[in-house]
C-alpha cells in the first residue's frame, strides 16, 4: 500500500473526486434551491447559485406545515425507542451470553429468526395487535414494534462472549447479582458499542417510515419522514419549500452522524465486521 | 452447584423477559397470525371465514402477484451487484486516503455515507426534484424532458440509482471493516516478493476481503428483494404497475382493498421466497469459497 | 366565557389548493362567528392515501369527530361500517331537512334508507378554453363565445385548429400514471353513448371502452396534446396560455378567477360543460359532503354531535364561498339564490348540473377508491402510447376482477 505506482494514484484521486462530487452533488443542490425565492425554481435557464439568496423557504416552512411539531415527535420516538432497545438487549444479550441454562441456543436462534423473516410482511397483525391494544395513534404504538432489535442483541452477545470469564466470575463469587455484574462490570467496558448501537438504532428509528405510516393516523402524530409525504399538499408543488422541509428533516440525523462520525462507524463495523 | 444453576436460570429469566415479551407479541404471534389469516377471508380488522387454501389457489393464478414478484426481482438484479462492487470501490479509495497523517479517507467516507442517514422521504424528496420533467437539474442538463418516473424504460432503473446513491454507504463500511481486519503484515510481506499495484489486491486484499463480500451480497440480496418505500413514494408503482413490487401489492391488497387474508397470503408467500433465496444464495456462495 | 365549554371539532378534510383555502376561510368563519365550537381541521393527502387513513382511524377509533369525503365513496365507506349515520330529527336540531338539498346530491348521500353525509356541492367535467387562441382558431360566435362543438370529429377537429393555427397545444389534461381525469372524461363519454363501466358486477362498457379510448388517445398521438403531464404541469400550461382548451373540473375556476385579477393570467378564459361527443351531454361528476366517521367503540356524545352539526349547518349556508370555488352548492337556499345563479364565470356552465353521471354504485367504486385506483394505473397508459387501448383495458379488467367478485367489506 505504501509503495503505489503513481498512474494508480492519479486513478484512486480522479475516482475519489469524482464519485465523492457526485455522492454531495444532490444535497447541495437542494441546499442551493432552497435558498431562492420560489419562481427562481422554475427560470427558464439553469442557476447553480441562487440570484437572490433568502431564507424564506425556511420560515414559511417552519410557519406553515407541522414541521416542529413532526421534528419533536420523531426525536421523541428516537430517544424512547433507542433507550428501550439498549436497555431490554444489553439484558437478554447478557443472558445469552454469559449465563447458564437450559435451552439457552434454542431460544437465541428463535430470537434470531426475526433476522430472516421480513418485518414488512407482518404489518396486517402487527395493526391488529397495536390496534387490539387501543394503540393506534400513540407514541407507545409506534415505539414498541421497533425494540425487537436481534441485530442488537447478536453484536452485544458477540462482545459479551469476547470478554474473559474471569470477570464474572470474579464479581459473582462476591455474590453480586447478574443484574449488577451488568451494570458495574460489562456495561462500562462496553461503553464504545453501547454507544455505537444506540447511535445506530437512533438514526434508524429517526428514518423508519413504514410503521408510522401504518399505525399513526393524524397529523399532529406523523414523525419528520412521514410528515414530509404530506409537505406536497401543504405547500403545493414549491420546490424551494419542499427542499428546506427535507433539510430541516435530515439535519438533526445528519449533524448527529457528522459529530459522532466515528462512533457510528465503530458500531456499523461492529455490527457487520464481526460476522465477516 | 446445583443451586447455583438455579438462582442462574431464574437471573437469565428475568433478563431476557423483556425482550422475549416483546418479542412474543411484535414477532412471533403476528408471524403466526400471518399464517392463520393467511386461511381465511378477513378485512383489516374483522376475521370471517375459514377459507383453507383458497387464498393460495387465488395466489398461484394471480398475474398482479407474478409481475410484483417479477419486479422485486427486476429491482434486486439493478441493485444487488452495483451496490455491492460500489461499496467496495468507495472502501478502496477511503482506505487509499486513510492512515500516515491523511485527513481525505474521513472526509471522503463522510461524503459517501452521509445519504445514508437521511430519512427516505428526504432522499425521494430531492430525487424528485432533480428528476422533474420541465426544471427539474437532470433534464436540464441534459436538453431534455423526460418524465423519469412514468417512462416504461426508466422509472425502476431511476428508482435503483436512488437507491443506491442513498445506501451505498452502509455497504462501503462492511468492506472498510473488513478491509481494516486485513494484517498489515501480509501487505509487507507481499511488497518484499515485489507486488504492486492490482496484484496485491488479487492476491491478498480479494482473497481476504471475500467472506465480506458474501455476508454483504447476502444482506444486500434481502434488503433489495425487502424494497417498498422508494417505489411506493417516487413511482407509486407506476406505469402501469412496472415498479409495483411484492410488498407494495401486499399493502394495497390489506389496506386500500380491505383483503387481509389474501394480504396474508401474498407475505406468506413472499416470506417463503425471501428466506430461500437468502439461504440459497448463502449456502451456494459459501460453497464457492 | 368558560374555556371549559368549547366543543373543539377535529375534523379530516382532503381539500388542498384552492379548495382548501375556501374551506379554511369557512372554518374560520365559523370560529370567528361564535364561541361554543371551535372546528380544527387537518388536510391529509388527497386520494387513496386519505381514505386509507380515514378506514383504518374510524376502525381503530381514533377517527375524527367529522371529515369530508366525495359521496361517490358512499356505497364503500357506509357500506364498511365506516361512517356513522345522521338521523332526520338530529338533522333538525341543527336546522338542516333533506328538502334543503338538491334531491340528486341528497339521494347520493343515502345508503340502504339511511343518511350518512350532508352534501355540500357538485363538481362536473367542464371544459376550460383560452378565448385568444381559440379566436385565432376560428371557434368563437361573433358573442366571443365558443360555438357549439358536436361529436368526437368537431372536437378533435377544434383541437387541431387551435395546433395548426397558433402553434399551441390544441388541449391540456393531467394524463400522468396514476391520474384520474381520464377515468373521468372516458366514463362521461362512455355514458353519452349509454354504457356504464359496471353494472350488475359486471363490466358493461363493451366495445365502446375501447373506441372511446382510442379516441381520446389520439388527442396525444397526433400532438394536439401533451402526454404524461401531472396535475400541476397541465393546470400550469393552461394557465399560462400555451394550451387552447383544458379539460378538468371545475374546481380550477378560483385560480383562474384568481389570476385574472392578479394579472398572472393574461388571457381572456371562457367555461363550457363538456360538448356532446356521442348521443346524449352525459358528464362525469362528484360531490363533497361532510360525514361522521363511526369511531368503533367510541360513539359521539350528543354535545358533540350537536357542535359537529352546527358547523355543517353553518357551510351549508355560507356556501356561496364554496360557490366561488367553482363548486355547484348543494344546499338550495343558496344554490337557488340569484347571487349564485349571476356567479361568473360559473353561469357559463351551470346547464352541466343536468347532465351528470356519478360512478356507478359498488363497494369498490367512487373517488380514489378500490377501482378508481386500478383504472388510474392503466387508462393514462394508451396516452402516452405505453400500451395499446385494447391492452390496457386488458390489463385494467385483468386486475379489477377480483374487486367485482368479492363480497364487499365490513371494515
Amino acid at each position: 500500500m505504501k509503495h503505489t505506482p503513481w498512474h494508480w494514484t492519479v486513478i484512486a484521486v480522479a475516482t475519489a473526486l469524482s464519485l465523492a462530487m457526485l455522492w454531495v452533488a444532490p444535497l447541495l443542490w437542494a441546499l442551493s434551491t432552497s435558498l431562492r425565492p420560489e419562481y427562481e425554481t422554475i427560470l427558464p435557464t439553469l442557476h447553480l447559485l441562487p440570484r437572490e439568496w433568502t431564507v424564506a423557504a425556511y420560515t414559511k416552512t417552519l410557519a406553515a406545515g407541522n414541521v416542529p411539531r413532526w421534528l419533536f415527535n420523531s426525536a421523541l420516538v428516537a430517544l424512547l425507542v433507542t433507550v428501550v432497545t439498549m436497555a431490554i438487549s444489553l439484558m437478554a444479550a447478557f443472558a445469552f451470553s454469559q449465563l447458564r441454562f437450559r435451552g439457552r441456543d434454542l431460544l437465541f436462534g428463535v430470537a434470531m429468526l426475526a433476522l430472516l423473516l421480513p418485518f414488512e410482511a407482518l404489518l396486517v397483525p402487527l395493526f391488529r395487535t397495536i390496534n387490539g391494544l387501543g394503540l393506534i395513534n400513540t407514541y407507545a404504538g409506534i415505539v414498541l414494534p421497533q425494540v425487537v432489535s436481534p441485530v442488537v442483541i447478536y453484536v452485544f452477545r458477540q462482545f459479551f462472549d469476547a470478554v474473559p470469564n474471569d470477570f464474572r466470575d470474579a464479581a459473582l463469587l462476591d455474590g453480586a447479582s447478574p443484574l449488577r455484574v451488568l451494570w458495574s462490570v460489562y456495561l462500562p467496558m462496553s461503553g464504545n458499542i453501547v454507544w455505537a448501537m444506540a447511535i445506530v438504532t437512533f438514526i434508524a428509528a429517526w428514518n423508519n417510515f413504514l410503521w408510522p405510516f401504518i399505525i399513526v393516523t393524524s397529523n399532529d402524530m406523523m414523525t419528520i419522514p412521514l410528515g414530509l409525504t404530506q409537505t406536497y399538499d401543504a405547500f403545493g408543488v414549491r420546490y424551494a419549500q419542499l427542499m428546506a422541509a427535507a433539510l430541516i428533516g435530515a439535519f438533526p440525523v445528519a449533524l448527529a452522524y457528522l459529530v459522532f462520525q466515528r462512533r457510528v462507524t465503530q458500531g456499523l463495523l461492529a455490527a457487520t465486521g464481526l460476522k465477516g | 452447584m446445583k443451586r447455583k444453576r438455579r438462582t442462574e436460570a431464574l437471573s437469565a429469566a428475568l433478563l431476557l423477559a423483556p425482550f422475549m415479551a416483546a418479542y412474543a407479541l411484535f414477532f412471533l404471534l403476528p408471524a403466526v397470525q400471518t399464517l392463520y389469516l393467511s386461511l381465511t377471508e378477513s378485512s383489516l380488522t374483522r376475521t370471517s371465514a375459514f377459507v383453507g387454501l383458497a387464498n393460495y389457489d387465488t395466489l398461484i393464478h394471480d398475474p398482479s402477484f407474478w409481475s410484483s414478484l417479477g419486479n422485486t426481482f427486476h429491482f434486486s438484479l439493478l441493485t444487488v451487484i452495483p451496490l455491492t462492487a460500489l461499496g467496495l470501490v468507495m472502501a478502496l479509495l477511503v482506505d487509499h486516503f486513510t492512515g500516515g497523517g491523511k485527513r481525505a479517507g474521513s472526509w471522503l467516507q463522510g461524503a459517501f455515507f452521509l445519504p445514508y442517514v437521511l430519512p427516505i422521504s428526504v432522499m425521494t424528496l430531492i430525487a424528485d426534484w432533480m428528476l422533474q420533467p420541465s426544471s427539474g437539474i437532470v433534464n436540464r442538463l441534459l436538453g431534455i424532458q423526460r418524465a423519469w418516473f412514468s417512462d416504461l424504460d426508466w422509472a425502476m432503473p431511476v428508482v435503483a440509482i436512488a437507491t443506491i446513491w442513498w445506501t451505498v454507504g452502509f455497504n462501503m463500511l462492511m468492506f472498510l471493516a473488513g478491509l481494516r481486519n486485513i494484517p498489515r503484515e501480509q501487505y509487507e510481506a507481499a511488497a518484499l516478493d515485489g507486488a504492486r499495484g492490482f496484484a496485491v489486491f488479487r492476491h491478498i486484499t480479494w482473497p481476504a476481503l471475500l467472506p465480506v463480500t458474501i455476508t454483504a451480497l447476502v444482506l444486500q440480496l434481502i434488503a433489495s428483494l425487502k424494497v417498498f418505500g422508494q417505489t411506493y413514494i417516487m413511482t407509486t408503482g407506476g406505469p402501469f404497475n412496472t415498479t409495483r413490487v411484492t410488498l407494495h401489492y401486499m399493502y394495497e391488497t390489506a389496506f386500500t382493498q380491505s383483503d387481509a387474508g389474501y394480504a396474508a397470503a401474498v407475505a406468506m408467500a413472499f416470506m417463503a421466497v425471501v428466506v430461500a433465496l437468502g439461504l440459497l444464495q448463502a449456502v451456494l456462495l459459501r460453497k464457492r469459497k | 366565557m368558560a374555556q371549559a365549554d368549547v366543543q373543539v371539532v377535529q375534523m379530516w378534510t382532503l381539500l388542498s389548493g384552492g379548495d382548501g383555502a375556501r374551506m379554511r376561510a369557512l372554518i374560520d368563519g365559523f370560529n370567528a362567528a361564535q364561541n361554543e365550537v371551535r372546528v380544527e381541521s387537518t388536510t391529509l393527502r388527497w386520494g387513496e392515501p386519505f381514505y386509507t387513513k380515514l378506514i383504518t382511524a374510524s376502525v381503530a377509533g381514533a377517527g375524527p369527530d367529522l371529515a369530508t369525503i366525495h359521496l361517490s365513496r358512499l356505497p364503500n365507506l357506509a357500506g364498511g361500517g365506516v361512517l356513522r349515520p345522521v338521523t332526520a330529527a338530529e338533522l333538525e336540531a341543527a336546522g338542516l331537512r333533506g328538502a334543503d338539498f338538491l334531491p340528486r346530491q341528497w339521494a347520493r348521500s343515502q345508503y340502504e334508507g339511511r343518511a350518512y353525509a350532508v352534501p355540500l356541492d357538485m363538481h362536473p367535467l367542464v371544459l376550460y378554453y383560452n378565448k385568444d387562441l381559440a379566436g385565432q382558431a376560428g371557434l368563437l360566435d361573433a358573442g366571443g363565445r365558443l360555438k357549439p362543438i358536436v361529436g368526437m370529429d368537431a372536437l378533435t377537429n377544434a383541437f387541431r385548429a387551435v395546433k395548426e393555427r397558433t402553434g399551441k397545444d390544441g388541449m391540456t389534461m393531467e394524463a400522468a400514471q396514476s391520474t384520474y381525469a381520464i377515468w373521468r372524461l372516458w366514463l362521461s363519454l362512455l355514458a353519452q353513448q349509454g354504457h356504464p363501466v359496471v353494472e350488475g358486477g359486471r363490466f358493461a362498457y363493451g366495445a365502446a371502452g375501447e373506441r372511446t379510448l382510442a379516441a381520446i388517445a389520439s388527442w396525444f398521438r397526433a400532438g394536439y396534446a401533451r402526454a404524461g403531464q401531472d396535475y400541476p404541469a397541465s393546470t400550469s400550461q393552461f394557465m399560462a396560455g400555451n394550451a387552447g382548451f383544458m379539460i378538468n373540473g371545475v374546481w380550477e375556476v378560483p385560480e383562474l378567477v384568481r389570476g385574472t385579477r392578479a394579472g398572472t393570467i393574461r388571457f381572456k378564459y371562457g367555461i363550457a360543460p363538456l360538448p356532446q361527443l356521442y348521443g346524449n351531454a352525459s358528464t362525469w361528476a362528484d360531490s363533497h359532503g361532510f360525514a361522521i366517521p363511526a369511531s368503533e367503540g367510541r360513539p359521539m356524545r350528543p354535545e358533540k354531535l350537536r357542535a359537529v352539526l352546527k358547523f355543517v349547518a353553518y357551510v351549508s349556508q355560507h356556501s356561496f364561498g364554496w360557490a366561488e370555488g367553482g363548486h355547484i352548492p348543494a344546499y338550495r337556499p343558496v344554490a337557488e339564490s340569484a347571487a349564485v345563479r349571476a356567479l361568473m364565470p360559473n353561469a357559463e356552465y351551470a346547464a352541466a348540473a343536468a347532465n351528470v353521471v356519478y360512478d356507478p354504485p359498488g363497494w369498490y367504486m367512487g373517488a380514489a377508491g378500490p377501482l378508481e385506483a386500478i383504472a388510474s394505473k392503466f387508462l393514462p397508459a394508451p396516452l402516452a402510447g405505453q400500451l395499446t387501448p385494447a391492452d390496457a383495458l386488458r390489463r385494467f379488467e385483468s386486475e379489477a376482477q377480483r374487486l367485482l367478485k368479492k363480497r364487499p367489506p365490513r371494515y
